[in-house]
């Protein structure tokens, strides 16, 4: 056997052993089965634990949207991390950390918060916009008697002076322009003031509710008229 | 057969030889004799190797620390792990036995707790605890449970199965060592 | 210097004259077989054979890695999978071979049982196949817990959890199977020498009776519409079948099965080659409890079974039915020994044979999906279909925010994704009115648990709420058929 046919067989036995090696049945790195606790990218941890309520796209969920720069500027990150982990008592958030209960660890946590920011949080165009906004907490200062007018003001105008929505179920269109009733007694009974607070600054633009600044009156909601109208309508919870 | 060719004569054919016992068929009889005492003398052994797993019953349930009382807040239940005590060097991961620790309102002044066996009392798959809405959730066959443990819904025959606890020195213990199933629930 | 050929020959003398090779030979594969024998249709018995001696070949090449430990096999697995040349090659050949032998002996029995192979005088051929199917499913179940994943840990301990309900001896069964007080060291070095030892050996020597017996009594005439099988005449029959058309099953009547043969190899090397081997889930780690077990295809339609049939059917059938099932099957030829062959002639042994062949598919069809299992991440990971999000009011929206995270996705679907336990509830406000509604979610009932306890009288509204609207557009809910006593005034309910 001449070199040259030597080199020639042993090309092909090469080729045939690679061929081997690049089979559609070998099984590959990706398919190998991982802990549950080792799974650290975002997309798969939000698929599964957070898709549910808040929308595959992070829109569009029966629970607050979190694709919202706005909403995720708001809350921050430290304090997602902390509602992530904790939960929110007595509302629909349930507590993630393994440590109260949870499904996930620690680092699962801190990756989805950073997933939740890295993906869909903008910093603001202008530092202006940023002062503007309104703090995240309600302050205990409120004074609920006002509220009633900032709710008249801005608010009745989708929702119903009573907070009951519009008078016809037909009335409420598809697209959600006209609000739902806010004030139903199960309704208040079953969300945070928090989430009230947030839902009054953040708004739930997928569903077609302004943020705090294009209310119907116009023009931004002053953050005294923001914490009246919230504890006014904390005070409506039976 | 080779030697009843050879030796014609020699066998019980020959009508005038009164047929006594021959040294072959003695060291015939002795042989198989021997042969059944060996026989039983190799089978005995193997045989209780191999069903020895069926005794040594008393011994197989101990007292095993599942943690200090305050890892378990009251009315919430969490998932708590124990090494299985009777275990092989070479058991590995399968003798780390879970089981749901569910600790109820304290009566009068002691800690009350309810551990149950992670087992589905249908045919022992992995029963999941979901704090949201207080069930615990087969993925076999569906069978559902309440937070006490008693049939929800689904093919289970029977509540889960229960370990006894107590608790010592501010810690809480379990009696494991055997998985439980309808045959012998714990 | 004579030449090669007859060197040869003379080789093959030498040897010839000390092990009677020729002799062996001609009267085990050179027995003669008639001629319509030769068939297209008698070829899954050999086909078997062949995927049996693939195992064993591929078997002994995995255990020069595999490692039989609790502690060592997931890892040696692994490491046949990923880093072992070619290890995940042979992995998908023993995988493969053993769903081709299970497949073809289904296909081999069933043939046999048409053909009415089995009646006199070929009885003891049909009970030790049946013997050999029954090991050969035991080297199947055995054979997955090797993989000694999550599937085979959890695959046991249903197994076990079976065993545990057999009156009396349940006890004993269980610590026979485990070794043990759990499933751990003891456990998966019984099944590695029930797998390995124990079953190939007894698969051996049962092929060798077998084969046998096929000598012995002949090969299975073609069966021809109008011929009965008398015991008194049908040795004579078969004889001069022999005489008028019989040739030697080799080299005359062997072709097909050797064309077989190299098909039933190309389909395993080529599943294994594209398919690949199953993918090991996990190790059998008890505390990994986000684990939804399922059984290798053999066993699906067993586990089918155990998810469809009423609860209290549970222990009647592991006690009573599936050991008659098994001995029935043993008993056919001597309940139906004589008579006509021809399937044409045999209309209830077709229809039998049907039936059972379309229930165990449609069973494990059923097991494949097992709609019955709850989807455990449904209720935090399987989205509220949009459009049933936007335009509902608040009180709606959190009523769909209760219906995940209660976990009713977890069996109950919305436009089709979600569990399949319950029923899907796109379009439940038709069926249901609202007391309905809050009667079926306060007290469960028909296999869905009684949520009163679990939900604040807020949450209920809330979540009927939303059931409430799920019917489609132009489709009015349903609503009482009776007039309320006292007209609502104002808005209807909703």
């Amino acid at each position: 056997m001449t070199p040259s046919r030597l080199a020639v067989g042993l090309a092909a036995l090469a080729f045939v052993w690679l061929g081997c090696d690049s089979l559609p049945g070998k099984p590959t790195e990706a398919e190998r089965y991982r802990r549950p606790s080792e799974i650290l990218d975002f997309e798969s941890l939000y698929a599964v634990n957070c898709a549910g309520c808040h929308g595959s796209e992070g829109t569009l969920g029966p629970a607050r949207p979190l694709a919202d720069s706005l909403y995720l500027e708001l809350i921050g990150r430290e304090r997602m991390g902390r509602v992530i982990a904790e939960g929110v008592p007595g509302t629909a958030m349930p507590t993630f950390l393994d440590a109260n209960g949870g499904t996930l660890t620690q680092a699962q946590i801190d990756a989805v918060r950073d997933g939740l920011f890295e993906n869909w949080w903008k910093p603001p165009t202008k530092a202006a916009a940023r002062k503007q906004l309104p703090g995240y907490a309600q302050p205990a200062a409120a004074r609920a008697a006002r509220g009633g007018d900032a709710f008249s003001k801005y608010c009745a105008d989708c929702h119903g002076a009573d907070g009951l929505g519009p008078e016809a179920p037909g009335e409420r269109k598809a697209n959600g322009k006209k609000g739902g009733a806010v004030l139903d007694p199960n309704f208040l009974a079953l969300v945070s003031d928090q989430m009230l607070r947030t839902a009054v600054i953040a708004g739930r633009t997928d569903l077609g509710m302004p943020d705090w600044r294009a209310t119907s009156d116009g023009g931004p909601m002053t953050e005294p008229e923001i914490n009246d109208v919230v504890a006014w309508m904390s005070e409506r919870r039976p | 057969m080779a030697e009843s060719k050879s030796g014609p004569t020699s066998g019980p054919t020959n009508p005038r030889v009164v047929p006594p016992v021959t040294r072959r068929d003695f060291l015939f009889k002795l042989g198989l004799g021997l042969n059944v005492i060996a026989a039983s003398l190799v089978a005995i052994p193997v045989v209780g190797y191999v069903v020895s797993a069926l005794f040594h019953r008393s011994a197989q349930q101990a007292w095993i620390a599942l943690g200090d009382l305050d890892r378990f807040p009251v009315n919430e239940t969490r998932l708590a792990t124990y090494r299985n005590p009777f275990t092989r060097p070479w058991d590995g991961v399968t003798a780390d036995i879970p089981c749901w620790v569910r600790r109820t309102p304290d009566a009068s002044g002691q800690p009350s707790f309810q551990i149950f066996a992670i087992n589905c009392a249908h045919l022992g798959c992995p029963v999941r605890w979901f704090p949201e809405s207080r069930l615990f959730m087969c993925p076999c066959h569906g069978g559902v449970y309440y937070e006490d443990g008693t049939v929800a819904s689904g093919p289970p025959p029977r509540g889960l199965y229960e370990y006894a606890y107590r608790v010592k020195g501010g810690r809480l213990e379990v009696q494991g060592g055997e998985t439980p199933n309808l045959a012998e629930p714990v | 210097m004579p030449g090669l050929a007859e060197r040869a020959r003379r080789t093959f003398g030498w040897f010839d004259d000390r092990l009677h090779l020729k002799a062996i030979f001609d009267s085990t594969a050179g027995h003669p077989i008639p001629r319509r024998s030769a068939s297209w249709w008698y070829v899954f018995g050999s086909g078997t054979l062949v995927c049996f001696i693939l195992q064993i070949v591929t078997g002994i090449c995995l255990a020069l890695v595999y490692v039989p430990s609790p502690n060592e096999a997931y890892a040696s697995l692994e490491y046949l999978n990923y880093e072992q040349n070619l290890g995940w090659f042979l992995r998908g050949v023993h995988n493969w071979g053993s769903v081709f032998m299970v497949g073809l002996m289904t296909i081999h029995m069933i043939q046999v049982f048409l053909f009415g192979a089995y009646k006199y005088p070929r009885e003891l051929t049909w009970v030790v196949g049946c013997v050999l199917f029954l090991l050969t499913l035991g080297a199947a179940f055995t054979g997955q817990i090797m993989r000694f994943d999550q599937d085979a840990y959890w695959g046991l301990q249903i197994g076990v959890s079976i065993a545990a309900r057999i009156p009396f001896v349940g006890e004993s069964i269980v610590h026979l199977l485990q070794g043990g007080p759990i499933i751990g060291a003891e456990t998966l070095s019984r099944f590695f020498s029930l797998h390995v030892f124990v079953l190939p050996g007894l698969l051996i020597g049962g092929i060798v009776v077998h084969l046998r017996l096929v000598l012995t009594r002949g090969i299975n005439e073609f069966p021809v519409e109008g011929q009965e099988v008398a015991p008194e005449t049908y040795a004579a029959e078969y004889e001069e079948l022999l005489e008028k058309t019989g040739i030697r099953f080799f080299p005359d009547g062997v072709d097909k099965d050797i064309v077989f043969a190299a098909l039933v190899l190309f389909g395993i090397v080529g599943c294994a080659a594209i398919l690949g081997p199953p993918i090991p889930n996990g190790p059998a780690d008890p505390t990994l409890i986000n684990t939804a077990p399922r059984p290798d295809f053999y066993f699906l339609s067993l586990f089918a079974a155990f998810a469809l049939m009423p609860p209290y059917l549970e222990d009647f059938v592991i006690v009573y039915v599936l050991p008659v099932m098994v001995l029935g099957l043993f008993a056919i030829p001597f309940l139906s020994n004589v008579g006509e062959k021809h399937p044409r002639r045999r209309p209830g042994a077709v229809i039998a044979a049907t039936l059972a062949m379309t229930t165990l598919c449609v069973m494990a069809w059923e097991g494949l999906d097992s709609d019955w299992s709850p989807h455990m991440d449904a209720w935090s990971g399987t989205a509220v279909p949009t459009h049933l999000v936007e335009g509902r009011t608040p009180l709606e929206l959190q009523g769909a925010l209760v219906l995940q995270v209660k976990q009713c996705r977890n069996c109950h679907a919305l436009d089709g994704s979600g569990g399949k336990r319950g029923p899907d509830l796109s379009n439940v406000a038709t069926r249901l009115t609202e007391d309905q509604l809050v009667r079926q979610v306060l007290q469960g009932g028909g296999n869905m648990p009684a949520y009163g306890k679990n939900l604040t009288p807020a949450e209920v509204t809330a979540v009927v709420a939303f059931m409430r609207t799920l019917h489609p557009r132009g489709q009015l809910p349903a609503r009482d058929s009776a007039p309320p006593a006292v007209p609502a005034s104002g808005t209807a309910g909703s």
